[in-house]
């Protein structure tokens, strides 16, 4: 006996409603505002409608030139096969030397926004740990400054030549924290989605 | 008496080699100088222009970002429309999963034959239930475009089993992808990190299509005909496409069809065709009930199966009535 066409389209509305059900409950159970919080690509738009917008393609982390992205296996939850980057293992460096951000340039959809220029970049803050950090405990470093895209803007100096981040202007790039020289790094990033940066 | 070997699977064969190309060309996408076909199953660029889109994904991530993007929907579109036109081709040439499956029902009727009464057994090419269970993927259809609408998260996107294995071959710790750490890897390093993926790829993300490949060792192609809402939406769009399975003129008229020995000794009685067909179609049947020459069914992926197995070569695929087979 073959399902007639009827059949057809009652099972697929009976489908959509239990979906709909489904996916209320499930939004209203995951309520708070940060589903996931990862370091996103430069462009990604905030968290959650960057869940609902990327497509899990991978084409943003091919494009990139640094191979700085990768796509979050199975401990990302919700966030399975979306784009992220370990800023202790390789940071965004921003496509320095490329004309564009080769990975907003290749996203099919609309999760990773054109940017006008880096500035405009809100990936994450710095946050300096004081209690490891070198130029806090009396020795003299340099090492983010130096590393910092911004320098002067996103870390400056206080008058006891201690490095601080400057949170409007840190857009959350990670080359200070795989320049920093402690073992575990001294200034590691806040996700936007964490509270920091413009983005959240 | 002299065993002959069975007669060369062409159409098998085709379709194994083009899912296998598929997966070759979405590995070499992955190098930088490779620009044919660059992403994943969910959504790739063909020629650094043109955007491929699983259909089902793009409906999904539209429903799910309330909004409309055009990318999305002359990707979507464009393979919708190779579907209207072709039938769910996608389904039989293309899919990992297909292929993997396809190799898995392939092994464990060798096996079969091999460990006898020790490997489980198949109940014939029948699913419980009959054609009713062909509903259940239009109603896992609605239901994940309903939810991703509803939850904002893309939801067979981010659990397809045929992603999975995409995703695993190409990105999740790949040796095919070495990272920037190690810049060339040597032939040792490629081997430590193919079985550092192998371990991880065990521990996690294959499990669901291992599931379902150990599932399908009992119930025949059950992901495809029953579960894939991927299938439905191709299945919805390409039920009428011109590449099908066609009669080769006068046969049933003279009434060849199974009436050959092998078709009488199949399994379900129903003829060699609808034993090879991995959705579970009464092939012969559909065209004798029908009179019809040439086979319009939404589940009909266009894999040639049947015209393999036809002992008469009763079957042809391809476009037209043409009177010549």
């Amino acid at each position: 006996m073959t399902p007639t066409r009827r059949q057809f389209l009652l099972a697929t509305a009976t489908g959509a409603v239990a979906g709909a059900t489904g996916g209320a409950i499930f939004r209203a159970a995951g309520g708070k505002a940060c589903r996931s919080s990862l370091l996103r690509p430069p462009g990604a738009l905030p968290e959650d409608d960057f869940l609902a917008a990327c497509v899990r393609c991978g084409q943003c982390v091919e494009a990139c030139p640094f191979k700085t992205l990768e796509l979050a296996g199975a401990d990302g939850g919700v966030a399975l096969a979306t784009p992220y980057f370990d800023a202790e293992k390789i940071p965004c460096y921003l496509c320095q030397g490329y004309d564009e951000l080769e990975c907003i340039a290749a996203c099919p959809t609309k999760a990773l926004q054109p940017v006008d220029g880096i500035r405009e970049v809100a990936i994450g803050t710095a946050v300096i740990v004081e209690e490891i950090c070198l130029a806090y405990n009396c020795v003299v470093c340099r090492s983010c400054w130096h590393a910092c895209p911004l320098p002067g803007e996103a870390i400056s100096f206080d008058s006891m030549l201690r490095p601080v981040v400057n949170e409007e202007a840190c857009i959350g790039c990670g080359l200070c924290t795989l320049a920093c020289p402690t073992e575990t790094t001294s200034i590691p990033i806040r996700p936007a989605c964490d509270g920091g940066g413009a983005g959240s | 008496m002299k065993k002959r070997s069975p007669p060369f699977r062409r159409w098998t064969w085709a379709r194994r080699l083009t899912a296998l190309l598929f997966m070759v060309l979405l590995v070499l996408g992955t190098k930088e100088w490779f620009v044919w076909l660059k992403g994943s199953t969910t959504a790739t660029t063909f020629l650094e222009v043109v955007p491929l889109v699983d259909p089902l994904a793009a409906i999904e991530v539209m429903a799910a970002a309330r909004a409309v993007e055009w990318t999305l929907l002359v990707g979507g579109g464009l393979l919708l429309l190779a579907a209207l036109l072709l039938g769910p081709v996608f389904c039989g040439w293309i899919c990992p999963l297909g292929l993997l499956l396809d190799l898995n029902g392939s092994l464990g009727g060798r096996l079969r034959r091999i460990a006898g009464g020790l490997w489980p057994k198949q109940r014939g090419n029948r699913l419980p239930g009959g054609a009713s269970t062909r509903l259940l993927r239009y109603a896992i259809l609605g239901f994940v475009v309903a939810f991703s609408a509803a939850a904002s998260i893309p939801l067979f996107q981010t659990i397809s089993p045929i992603n999975l294995v995409a995703w695993s071959v190409l990105f999740f710790h790949s040796p095919l992808r070495a990272s920037a750490a190690i810049a060339e890897p040597g032939f040792f390093e490629t081997c430590r990190m193919a079985a550092g993926n192998v371990i991880s790829v065990a521990g996690a993300l294959l499990l669901l299509p291992a599931a379902i490949m150990a599932i399908e060792i009992v119930l025949p192609r059950i992901w495809c005909r029953a579960v894939c809402p991927l299938g439905a939406l191709y299945g919805l769009a390409g039920g009428r496409g011109f590449f099908r399975v066609r009669l080769v003129a006068t046969t049933m008229d003279h009434g060849l069809c199974s009436r050959t020995p092998r078709c009488a000794r199949s399994r379900t009685g129903r003829g060699a065709c609808a034993e090879q067909c991995p959705m579970g179609i009464d092939v012969s049947a559909e065209f004798t009930r029908g009179k019809k020459r040439s086979l319009i069914h939404e589940a009909c992926t266009r894999c040639g199966a049947c015209v393999d197995a036809c002992p008469r070569k009763a079957y042809r695929i391809g476009f037209g009535d043409r009177s010549h087979g």
